[in-house]
């Protein structure tokens, strides 16, 4: 048990140590709201067909030189044989720019963690079946994506839901325009 | 400013991200416990363009000059001596730069409005035109009448056009069954053609588009063929870019004579090619006067890289797309002919080997002695040979009647095929008018029981705003018991079918997926009448197979059952026919407008017309009705009512109810209130309902 502790304790020094270290050599933290549109597309189905579906959120995050952390929150409505669901997606995302940074263009990678709460009405009217159903699936996602001009950020995501009984992955096209809280 | 490398900085930068963290989990709590959850809101499914074929809107196929006499077919012009092999003369106007013209790209629906009323901006010398005539003659109701009106009716076409010079009005097409002709009229003279008193109305001619996306048993036609029916004697009529008629499935037919001189010549592209490539070959054989060349191989991928053949000027007079072996090109005058290879941006393949040069000629002999498509012709090249150079109407033709390694609705039946559209598939509404009138005028000498086109303008319209360019020839086909079938278009439109399958007499046909739901393309409305097949179809294209999607793919599908059902009843009425498909059609619920349309089935067609109570089991089983099936509670799956044709096929046949158990298995995901689960997922989960 101590030994569990003692791992346990070591993680946590090391994930503080990580976010720490990420920061050193930042040079401007930028806190921002971005208000986002976009598409979700879902692949690998295995049970059933969807459509590609409109997708809108809003994320809050702050970068510190090349790192970035984002939160967020997406809404997204699905429509298949016999069921109607809305979904929301939280997620958590660091992202990292590896590549030369120009005024105009900023290139990042992102990777994170999500998780989708559906929220489906299943309406079969030939037997009368009318159910309202929720599930949560955890998910982990990675992407790439680029802020234009320091405001306009656009980004595709693919995201893998391990769990998931029917659509496996999906890819997430975003659009969003950020507005700064503050620049210290 | 930066804030360099401070301590307080770093712990704020930990403290903002543990904070969004905290949120994140927070909102994961709050979503589980559905503190969110809202009421279902209805579909609104993004609609995906359908493929963009807009690049077909700036040609014009060649205009005859003068009045000429005759039908149409009396004023063709070869280009070129027709081909050999797979292709023959099809030199599409979009990539003959000399016949290129600008057509207002605004907007290429038909409507009523576009009945010419005001040209003042228009800046066009010569405006392409359809002239519909005042009806001075009994209706065609029968074949008996048709060569009684063909001569009134040519005569009423040749008392207007007598009234303009040969300068004026430049003759495209003269209809046969339909009072009515097609050309260019000069702008100047617009006013006095729509005053003239036997003028009924004048449209803009313009550009349509071919309606691009395991199928035969769904429908059942597989059944219908076990009874021995399978569109023997039936002819189709297919209204499109023409069909590969040296195909396998559609009749390996090669009728065309070389004359001359055959000497080998060695001309590869490079294996395989690279993507966007374009380059031009030049053969030129000093003391030739003809010049075709024979291609060992042709594999390009279908639709998005050409092979083009030109000739000296750099005129393109063939093209072909797919896949092609043993294949001679079009025989061209003088002794230079040119080989174009144009690649998209994706996929390559392995290119093109030319072996041999002929200095000669090819000439078309004529269809009339293959076995599947029987007859036809290019309205867009003027000729006798319907060869496709698109590849969509072989497409469309192998649905309805392939014969080979694929079959298609009605394997037996015979086609006759009706070029309209151009290699890019760019369809002119007097061409295709004339098309449906060329087979209206044939239905004397061939069975014809049904007019296919895969073709639609892109507009949504319902019954009051549907143009009414191409009703006549449509309710003249109808009166001679030719049932016209029209795909309903792919742009996703829940409230209107595109033209011209609004139009009254038409059988629109939208598209479902394999597994019976809507087609997230297909267009569909209250004027829809039923659905077919049209996701994902393995067909055949010029010299190979491949899939296609679309309500294009749709249509033939219900052609082909037409074949069927008017050999086992060669005198139903196109109106029966489409009350029947309409009845008897598998509904299928439009969850974009709530409405519900069916599904062909042919079988249960078959069924409706013959009176005979069934055919065979499955006419008598639970196959097709969801609701009728039940299993017991506890999960003990017994008593599934099957029920038993006896006699088949007779006036005494009738379904009994048998009690024989069916399996366990047969409820695949168990039993619940006397019917057994439907599985139904989101994204994530699947229920059992």
């Amino acid at each position: 048990m101590k030994k569990l502790e003692s791992i346990i304790k070591k993680g946590k020094i090391i994930a503080l140590a990580g976010i720490a270290s990420l920061a050193i050599g930042c040079a401007s933290l930028k806190h921002y709201v971005e208000p986002r549109v976009g598409a979700i597309v879902p692949v690998a189905e295995k049970e059933q067909d969807y459509k590609p579906s409109l997708l809108i959120g809003g994320a809050y995050g702050f970068n510190a030189g090349k790192i970035g952390f984002e939160t967020s929150l997406d809404y997204f409505h699905s429509s298949g044989e016999y069921i109607q669901t809305d979904s929301i997606l939280p997620r958590f995302n660091v992202s990292y720019s590896p590549l030369k940074q120009t005024a105009k263009v900023k290139p990042y990678i992102i990777a994170g963690a999500n998780l989708l709460s559906e929220f489906s009405a299943i309406d079969i009217p030939e037997f009368d079946v009318h159910d309202k159903v929720s599930n949560t699936t955890l998910g982990v996602e990675a992407g790439i994506g680029a802020t234009i001009l320091d405001r306009i950020n656009s980004r595709l995501v693919c995201t893998w839901l391990p769990t998931s009984e029917n659509v496996k992955n999906m890819f997430t096209l975003m659009l969003g325009y950020r507005l700064y809280l503050d620049q210290n | 400013m930066g804030v360099g490398y401070s301590s307080k900085n770093i712990k704020k930068i930990i403290t903002i991200s543990l904070l969004m963290f905290f949120v994140f989990i927070s909102i994961i709590f709050t979503t589980y416990l559905g503190f969110f959850q809202q009421k279902s809101v209805s579909s609104h499914a993004i609609i995906i363009p359908n493929l963009d074929l807009d690049k077909t809107t700036n040609s014009s196929p060649e205009f005859s000059e003068g009045f000429g006499v005759g039908s149409s077919s009396s004023r063709g012009s070869s280009s070129g001596g027709g081909g050999g092999g797979s292709s023959s003369s099809h030199s599409s106007s979009n990539n003959n730069n000399l016949n290129t013209e600008k057509v207002p790209q605004n907007n290429l629906s038909f409507t009523n409005d576009s009945i010419l009323k005001n040209l003042t901006n228009d800046k066009r010398d010569y405006i392409p035109v359809i002239v519909m005539l005042k009806d001075q003659i009994a209706e065609i109701t029968n074949k008996n009448d048709l060569s009684k009106a063909r001569l009134i009716i040519n005569s009423q076409e040749d008392k207007v056009l007598s009234e303009f010079n040969k300068s004026e009005f430049l003759l495209k097409h003269k209809y046969n069954t339909i009072n009515g002709f097609t050309g260019k009229i000069k702008k100047e003279s617009l006013e006095e053609l729509r005053q003239n008193p036997n003028v009924k109305a004048v449209y803009e001619d313009r550009l349509l588009n071919v309606t691009l996306m395991d199928s035969v048993p769904l429908i059942n036609a597989d059944d219908v063929w076990n009874l021995g029916i399978t569109g023997n004697g039936s002819v189709v009529c297919v209204v499109d870019t023409g069909i590969d008629y040296t195909h396998s499935d559609l009749g390996a037919c090669n009728p065309f004579n070389l004359t001359g001189n055959i000497i080998l010549y060695s001309l590869e592209s490079p294996h395989p090619y690279t993507d966007n490539y374009d380059y031009t070959w030049t053969i030129t054989q000093p003391g030739f006067s003809q010049i075709a060349v024979h291609f060992l191989n042709i594999s390009v991928e279908y639709y998005w890289d050409y092979v083009y053949i030109m000739n000296a000027s750099n005129n393109i007079v063939q093209s072909f797309t797919g896949y092609y072996t043993d294949v001679w090109s079009v025989s061209i005058p003088g002794d230079t002919i040119k080989i174009r290879l144009v690649t998209d941006y994706s996929i390559t393949d392995w290119g093109f080997a030319v072996d041999k040069v002929l200095n000669g000629t090819i000439t078309f002999l004529g269809l009339q002695d293959c076995k599947k498509v029987i007859n036809g012709y290019d309205f867009v090249n003027l000729d006798n040979d319907p060869m496709d150079d698109n590849g969509h109407g072989t497409h469309v033709s192998g649905i309805v009647a392939a014969n080979g390694t694929l079959k298609g609705v009605a394997p037996d039946a015979k086609l006759l095929a009706i070029k309209v559209c151009d290699a890019v598939g760019g369809c002119w509404g007097s061409d295709m008018i004339a098309g449906v009138d060329w087979c209206n005028n044939k239905s004397g000498t061939y069975n014809i029981v049904a007019t296919t086109m895969s073709i639609g303008d892109g507009g949504s319209y319902n019954r009051t705003t549907c143009p009414t360019l191409m009703d006549d020839v449509i309710n003249t086909a109808h009166d001679l018991g030719i049932s016209v079938t029209v795909a309903s278009g792919n742009e996703g439109y829940s409230n209107g079918i595109s033209y011209p399958a609004c139009s009254p007499n038409a059988i629109s046909v939208g598209s479902t997926t394999k597994s019976d739901i809507i087609s997230w393309f297909t267009n569909t409305g209250s004027l829809l009448d039923v659905l077919a097949p049209g996701s994902s179809i393995y067909s055949t294209i010029p010299g190979g197979y491949d899939y296609l999607s679309g309500t294009s793919m749709a249509t033939p599908h219900v052609a082909g059952v037409i074949a069927l059902l008017k050999q086992y009843s060669p005198f139903i009425s196109p109106d029966r026919i489409r009350t029947v498909l309409k009845t008897t059609g598998i509904p299928i619920y439009d969850s974009r407008n709530g409405l519900t349309f069916p599904r062909i089935d042919a079988l249960a067609a078959l069924r409706n017309i013959s009176n005979v109570a069934c055919f065979s089991n499955s006419n008598c089983g639970t196959d097709y009705s969801f609701g009728s099936q039940f299993c017991q509670s506890d999960n003990v799956y017994k008593n599934w009512v099957v029920y038993t044709c006896n006699n088949p096929g007779t006036n005494s046949s009738y379904c009994s109810d048998s009690t024989a158990p069916k399996l366990k298995e047969e409820c695949e995901y168990g039993c619940t209130d006397g019917r057994c689960k439907i599985k139904v997922c989101n994204y994530g989960k699947c229920y059992y309902v």
